[in-house]
């Protein structure tokens, strides 16, 4: 299947006005919305490679939590930036989890009574987070015909 | 011996023969003399003693009459006594057995340990002597091979005392140097120290403040999300349950919701004011914290201005850790005409903006080293005007609050257009300094004159005597359309408590509406995302006119009711604005909103 703007408008991955900015940009300079999503694509493995080596850490600690909320944070921005609104929410919420706070009523965050359970609920959240992220990258490889 | 008086050697026989033995090899003079003394033709007259280890001259007058001249082509005794003499060589006092020996009185005999007989090799060890004075010298010295070497020595000696002169001089620079960096060192620390120690004293105020508000609430029967607060540690982001859900799902809720988280945020506000009455005492208190490092000296000052790049209008530091967000708002500051630097930490903030004067700083608040807001309040320790913007996602009252106690100047929400940026820009008097980017955007300078809230930070802007500067783009700028905007917006302005802004100079900016809205209504998500879509409507209705215009300006108006705004009539938005800014009127009104560092 063809990627084209019409795709990328109605994908529920990605916010249009804001990415449609971006391309805008390249009229004065082709290629810069290729780099920055390459910066971000960069960017995202090796937040999610760190994200993951915490979450396997069987030692659970408000440290590492507070890391994986750190993390979330960072990268929510990034992809905030470039209107990639379902990591953005993902990583908001590990953000949140991190810091045991059940900011959506998430129901096991709701039930969550030690650092254990948090935990978990950032590997939810990170598991959807990687799977927008495969989603997004697929989708603008395809668009972009570049890979990421 | 008088032969070392270099006066004598101005006597007017006396150069020349010197300058002639001296010629070719230093050792001239000597070799003549060992020739003289080998050859013994004199040998009645001068010869070498019995031991060999010095000559001796049995009859002066002979030796000055028949020797000298033919050997030295003179007949001067006394200029052959101080060549001897230059040479080193001395007189040896003859003891009375010898004189009896010879039955003269006028015997003389000289010795120097190099010279004796038959050892020729051992002459080219006998060397003038040092001059002792240079300048009397000179002349004769330049011709010779045996104080040439001196003088190089001399030079030598000069160069390197100049070099340690040189040398110490630097280790001086430097000393002073470390001196300076050490004192500014730590200034920065006892700044740091303070502003560590403020926010633990706010910090535990909020969780004092908050800890009564939710036994209050919890009396009213409000029901509470759980949260715990470690006492005296970083109070957690707490939200109330209505604006739990995120941004997406609330901005489709019509009206009915939003006069519920209305009337929520009002409830809140009257169960606020209690606590919040001690919070606002005490970062007054904290409000004039004796300043660690005292205000750049004007050479300093000097040396920022001057460190700017030439020619720059506008020179932004970036201060974002984040490669993708500093890649996109370098690209948009750079669109605008200005300079970037871009620095990655709060700490290289604070060192850039030692060094450089900037327009303007923007400043993310978390960051690896020391965050943003910290950084500001270093910052302010020495530099009180730069307007500092923070870019964060975070919307909390409690944040906005923190920061603008740090001395930041005002928030721009993150993730945030080219529109919000330049909005932001024309706010703080610096965006006529930009290059306008595109026909429509220079278009859209229109939200920069219209009707803005004033924002935690402006009020700052204004009461330092920069508001008849800050109308002047108003007046460049505006067009019929805007001005009738201006007075509607006059109109709503004076309906509502705002007291410290005049009319024209109330001005709604989106972000931080947004961002002081969110705190009260729909916290947390972005509300960026849905400024946008209206932006574009905005650009597509430029041909309208006057009234119509309104609708276009207030972004923040989406916030409401992004999915009307398709259908949304003139009247309708009007009437949104007006709501809009009843409602955003609240968090300007609390205690809070006035900027701490003026």
């Amino acid at each position: 299947m063809e990627v084209t703007q019409e795709t990328l408008e109605n994908s529920e991955l990605i916010n249009w006005t804001i990415f449609q900015e971006l391309l805008m940009m390249d009229e004065d300079e082709e290629g810069f919305a290729l780099s920055l999503v390459q910066t971000f694509a960069d960017q995202a493995k090796r937040i999610f490679s760190e994200m993951e080596e915490l979450l396997k850490d069987s030692n659970r600690s408000t440290e590492n939590l507070q890391k994986l909320s750190s993390l979330g944070h960072y990268l929510k921005g990034s992809a905030a930036a470039l209107g990639l609104q379902r990591i953005q929410y993902e990583c908001e919420r590990i953000q949140n989890y991190g810091k045991q706070n059940n900011f959506d009523n998430y129901s096991k965050a709701a039930e969550a009574k030690n650092l254990e359970d948090w935990q978990a609920c950032c590997n939810d959240a990170y598991q959807c987070a990687l799977d927008y992220y495969k989603q997004s990258k697929d989708l603008l490889t395809e668009y972009f015909e570049e890979p990421l | 011996m008088a032969a070392s008086n270099s006066g004598d050697l101005q006597a007017p026989e006396d150069p020349n023969n010197c300058n002639s033995h001296n010629k070719g090899s230093g050792t001239d003079f000597v070799k003549k003399l060992f020739q003289m003394l080998e050859e013994d033709t004199f040998s009645d007259i001068v010869r070498w003693s019995d031991a060999g280890d010095s000559f001796i001259i049995t009859d002066t007058n002979e030796f000055t009459t028949k020797v000298l001249p033919s050997y030295f082509k003179h007949g001067n005794f006394a200029s052959f006594v101080r060549q001897l003499n230059k040479y080193d060589f001395h007189k040896v006092k003859l003891s009375h057995g010898v004189k009896q020996r010879y039955k003269m009185d006028n015997i003389w005999e000289f010795k120097h340990p190099k010279f004796s007989r038959h050892d020729s090799n051992a002459l080219d060890g006998i060397k003038r002597k040092v001059p002792t004075k240079r300048e009397s010298e000179a002349g004769v010295m330049l011709a010779s091979p045996t104080n040439f070497v001196s003088i190089t020595q001399f030079r030598n000696l000069q160069d390197h005392l100049d070099f340690l002169e040189r040398d110490n001089q630097q280790v001086h620079r430097e000393v002073n140097k470390l001196q300076a960096e050490l004192q500014s060192l730590n200034g920065k620390y006892n700044s740091l120290v303070s502003t560590l120690l403020t926010s633990r004293t706010i910090n535990e105020s909020f969780s004092n403040a908050i800890s009564t508000l939710s036994k209050a609430l919890a009396q009213m029967g409000v029901q509470l999300p759980r949260f715990d607060i470690p006492l005296g540690a970083n109070p957690p982001i707490s939200r109330s349950p209505a604006s739990a859900s995120p941004a997406v799902a609330s901005s489709t809720n019509s009206g009915p919701t939003n006069n519920n988280n209305n009337s929520n945020n009002t409830n809140n506000n009257v169960s606020l004011s209690p606590p919040q009455q001690p919070i606002k005492k005490q970062q007054q208190q904290q409000q004039p914290p004796p300043l660690q490092i005292a205000p750049l000296s004007p050479r300093r000052k000097q040396e920022r201005i001057l460190a700017r790049p030439k020619g720059s209008n506008l020179h932004v530091l970036l201060v974002e850790d984040d490669n993708v967000c500093i890649q996109l708002c370098q690209k948009f500051l750079m669109k605008y005409g200005c300079t970037v630097v871009v620095v990655k930490d709060g700490l290289a903030a604070i060192s850039a903006v030692e060094k450089v004067k900037f327009d303007l700083v923007l400043m993310d608040i978390v960051m690896p080293n020391l965050d943003g807001a910290s950084a500001t309040s270093v910052i302010r320790s020495f530099d009180s005007d730069t307007p500092i913007i923070a870019m964060t996602g975070n919307y909390q009252k409690e944040d906005l609050m923190t920061y603008l106690a740090h001395g930041m100047t005002d928030i721009l929400a993150k993730p945030f257009t080219k529109l919000d940026l330049y909005m932001i820009l024309e706010k703080h008097q610096i965006g006529n300094k930009l290059k306008r980017p595109s026909q429509d955007s220079a278009s859209d300078s229109g939200p920069s004159s219209n009707p803005k809230i004033s924002a935690p930070g402006s009020s700052a802007e204004v009461s330092s005597g920069s508001s008849s500067q800050q109308q002047l783009p108003v007046a460049n700028t505006a067009t019929a359309s805007q001005s009738a905007l201006q007075a509607a917006v006059q109109n709503t302005a004076s309906t509502l408590p705002i007291s410290t802004a005049p009319g024209n100079e109330v001005i709604v900016d989106s972000p931080t509406a947004a961002a002081l809205m969110s705190s009260g209504l729909v916290p947390g998500a972005p509300l960026a995302p849905q400024t946008r879509k209206l932006l574009i409507q905005k650009e597509q209705q430029q041909s309208q006119q006057s009234v119509d215009s309104l609708q276009s300006e207030d972004p923040s108006v989406s916030m409401l009711a992004s999915d009307l705004m398709g259908s949304i009539s003139a009247s309708e938005s009007s009437d949104l604005l007006v709501n809009h800014m009843v409602k955003t009127e609240d968090p300007y009104e609390n205690p809070v909103k006035r900027p701490r560092y003026a």
